[in-house]
């Protein structure tokens, strides 16, 4: 052995005997810090991707997007449809130490409505449950009035907390008190916006993380998630910005993982009325005509977007469900760029001269968004048409959106359930409180035909069934350009020396699929 | 009263020796400085390059139509899809870096005099009232001078343009609310001492109107360190507009001035693409170094304790 190899050799122990040490406590950045570490406040994805791993759920999504057995080790449902019966798991503790039983779940689901000013409740996803019964420890009836298929999404995304959490509120959560769940880690303390400590819950059922302490630090601001993991400051950083990912991969002890997301960027356009807002009344509302809202998207080219302004992180989209998600019609023609067919159709719209409006879009809120935006409003003006562009705060973005303020809008919709139900019913269904549907349709599309095919994959309880619905929801809303889709949004993100990061098809950044190569 | 003031105002001027006009003295003492020549020279080459911008650059860069993302992040000299040639290359949405920067300046000069003219005025009204009448009306606005200068600038800056949104009108809004205060305590510390001076009392025993004493007597001997203030303060102005750029509160992204180019190229840096930073970056520089140069030689030529 020369002089060389013994040195390179001990050094190479010296790093493998460090990078075990360190491995035992690892630290992560997240570029979105939660609204509350109450898993009941908010059903948005930093909420539930910390969620997701102090507490638990009835149902897991596998990674093949099969529902796979959590909380409760097996369920039947009865012939009318109507009852639920669920075994739950024997053995499960708290990290309190106390045990898990079927009145902890009754009082999670009792829970829910009363978390105060929720900005997005978990409510309607217990919509379809008329009661839900402890008949023993270990087993819950639950009954709904009407058919429900759809109850397993919806209950793999219910977080079960202890029912010694009483009367607390979020804030107790916050504070780290009222924190209390069965999942793989524990909550040490809380400090928000700021980090989130973490530790290994060793009594925990199912596979026990690699690491026993984990320290989350919510780091927004993407130069300085770059910068700590190049200096080695975290071990983990996600949302990657396309334009570092040349530069990450090129350092040694970092890599790079990336897969594509579930995420669909589109532009709404304003179908309710005769006359859209940001359109001057004497035009009309060019959008109701199924010709424009063609042109628009055939003006729209989708590859120079992906890689020009996301260095080739991300798809060209034609539907919300990807390859890969249930739902995804694979006979979906991929929309094409061609501007010279746009200006064709449009002039056969009646709108040979263009028309004059603004389009909106947030601010930070997709990756490189304002930019996305701007290509469309050059892309769009070279069909004819005289546009502005406007950004907006991403606070205030989704409240004026919803408010209607905007004609043509930029918007992502996340599938995170495995399936593309709720992103139709959220998205395109027609609009109707009551039914819930359509809580996402900021543009006011409407069509009986797709709302006839999404509601059969709401009754059929047959997956066959199921999936042939919604296929075909998703071939109605192609074909009548319910929305332009743009592209499912590239997920990338970053781990330093000896850790793996596998992603999950939900796309969120949990802490759990962070193991020791 | 009206007989008091028909009555002959002192001695005829012929009476005294002609003296040499102080505008000819201030640009005699101002060209000695060559440095300060030289700023003036980059000053007005700027701003004449900025005012014909819309005849001397290849693009517009407002205007969505002449841009191509095919374009997007070329190196300066490159040809691009159209065959135009870049030579101070592209921006991440294919505009002209040259044109960009240009209309840019257009946007900062033009951000910079407006709002400081604006505060000058209002600062200097204030400050002379103040500083005249003295009293209730002097506390009140010194009070409201002082709890405004407690407030850093960019924060004032800030949480307006949050409230307000995006926008030139709100921008220069902004500005004018930051910079009057500056302007009122200094027109107010210079009156001061000017309202005590001889012709003050001149004017007073005369029985002049205020409005007249105000703005004919005491506004015009204050004007020179306020001149001075006003072209720092441009600086600042430009400085502040492009920082609040920079932070995505500025101007809409349709329309870049200097900060948003700076900041939007910010994130090529790293990835080698310098030139989207850089060059407005340097723009910037010599337009506020510049001004900086002029300001400072007219601070040094208009102080008394220099005039012998």
């Amino acid at each position: 052995m020369t002089r060389l190899s013994k040195i390179l050799g001990a050094t190479a122990f010296a790093a493998l005997l460090a990078g075990s040490a360190a491995a035992q406590s690892i630290t992560a950045g997240l570029s979105a810090a939660p609204s509350s570490m109450d898993p009941h406040f908010a059903t948005t994805g930093q909420n539930q991707q910390l969620a997701a791993v102090l507490y638990d759920r009835l149902i897991h999504i596998g990674a093949d997007g099969s529902f796979v057995p959590g909380l409760a080790t097996s369920w039947e449902v009865s012939d009318d449809h109507l009852t639920w019966t669920f075994t739950l798991r024997q053995g499960v503790t708290f990290h309190d130490g106390s045990p898990f039983t079927a009145a902890d779940v009754v009082f999670t689901f009792d829970r829910i409505p009363e978390v105060p000013n929720s900005p997005a409740p978990f409510t309607q996803r217990l919509a379809a449950i008329d009661s839900a019964e402890a008949v023993d420890d270990y087993t819950l009836v639950i009954t709904t009035s009407s058919p429900a298929p759809g109850l397993s999404t919806d209950l793999s995304t219910i977080y079960i907390v202890s029912q010694n959490v009483g009367d607390a509120p979020s804030a107790d959560f916050d504070r780290s008190i009222a924190s209390n769940g069965t999942g793989p880690y524990r909550q040490v303390s809380y400090s928000p916006g700021e980090n989130l400590v973490l530790e290994r819950n060793d009594n925990y059922w199912g596979e026990i993380p690699d690491f026993e302490r984990v320290t989350i630090r919510f780091l927004d601001n993407a130069a300085s998630r770059v910068a700590s993991i190049q200096t080695g400051e975290v071990d983990f950083i996600d949302s990657v910005p396309p334009n570092d990912l040349q530069r990450l991969q090129a350092l040694a002890p970092v890599t790079v993982v990336s897969a594509p997301s579930a995420r669909m960027l589109y532009m709404g356009v304003d179908q309710l009325e005769e006359t859209t807002i940001q359109i001057d009344p004497s035009v009309g509302n060019p959008f109701l005509d199924r010709r424009v809202r063609e042109a628009l998207s055939l003006a729209i080219n989708r590859e120079a977007i992906i890689d020009r302004i996301q260095f080739g992180s991300g798809l060209p989209a034609n539907q919300f469900a990807p390859e890969g998600i249930f739902g995804h019609n694979p006979n979906i023609p991929a929309f094409e760029y061609n501007p010279e067919r746009a200006r064709e159709l449009l002039a056969e719209a009646g709108y040979a001269d263009g028309w004059s409006m603004s389009i909106h879009g947030p601010a930070g809120r997709y990756v490189n968004d304002t930019d996305v935006l701007l290509a469309i409003g050059q892309m769009w003006s070279q069909v004819g048409l005289d546009v502005e562009v406007e950004t907006v705060p991403a606070n205030v973005y989704f409240g004026q959106a919803t408010n209607r303020d905007f004609s043509a809008f930029i918007v992502a919709f996340g599938i995170t359930t495995g399936e593309s139900s709720l992103a139709y019913r959220n998205v395109l269904g027609s609009v109707d409180p009551d039914l819930g549907w359509g809580s996402n349709n900021r543009f006011r599309y409407s069509n009986p035909e797709f709302d006839a095919a999404l509601a059969q994959a709401f009754e059929a309880f047959e997956d066959a069934d199921r999936e042939a619905a919604l296929q075909e929801a998703a071939r109605i809303a192609a074909e009548d350009v319910a929305v332009i889709p743009l592209y499912w949004e590239g997920n990338n993100w970053a781990v330093r020396g000896a850790l793996d990061f596998t992603p999950s098809p939900d796309g969120r950044s949990l802490v759990t699929n962070l193991s020791v190569r | 009263m009206t007989a008091l003031e028909t009555r002959p105002s002192g001695p005829p001027k012929s009476a005294l020796p002609a003296p040499e006009r102080p505008i000819w003295r201030v640009i005699r003492d101002f060209s000695k400085s060559h440095l300060a020549i030289m700023g003036l020279v980059l000053l007005l080459t700027i701003v004449i390059a900025a005012l014909l911008a819309p005849w001397i650059t290849p693009q517009n860069p407002y205007d969505l139509r002449s841009l191509s993302i095919m374009d997007s992040r070329l190196a300066p000299g490159e040809v691009g899809f159209s065959g135009v040639s870049f030579w101070l290359g592209t921006d991440g949405q294919g505009r002209d870096m040259f044109s960009a920067i240009l209309y840019g300046l257009r946007i900062s000069l033009g951000v910079g005099l407006i709002a400081c003219t604006a505060a000058l005025i209002l600062g200097l009204t204030l400050g002379l009232v103040a500083a005249y009448f003295g009293g209730r009306i002097d506390t009140l606005v010194m009070r409201l001078v002082d709890l405004h200068l407690s407030f850093p600038p960019i924060l004032v800056a800030l949480i307006l343009l949050a409230v307000l949104g995006r926008g030139l009108e709100n921008i220069v809004f902004a500005l004018i609310i930051v910079q009057w205060a500056t302007f009122a305590r200094m027109a107010r510390a210079t009156a001061l001492s000017e309202r005590n001076r001889e012709y003050i009392e001149a004017a007073q025993s005369l029985a002049l109107s205020r409005t007249r004493i105000l703005f004919g007597h005491l506004l015009p001997n204050c004007l020179p360190p306020l001149m001075v203030l006003y072209t720092v303060e441009i600086a600042n102005a430009i400085a502040l507009e492009a920082t609040l750029s920079f932070l995505g509160v500025g101007l809409p992204a349709t329309q870049p001035s200097l900060g948003l180019l700076i900041s939007n190229g910010f994130r090529f840096v790293l990835s080698g693409q310098y030139w989207i930073s850089v060059f407005p970056g340097i723009a910037l520089l010599l337009l506020i170094v510049a001004i900086n140069l002029v300001g400072d030689r007219l601070r040094d030529v208009l102080n008394p304790r220099n005039i012998t």
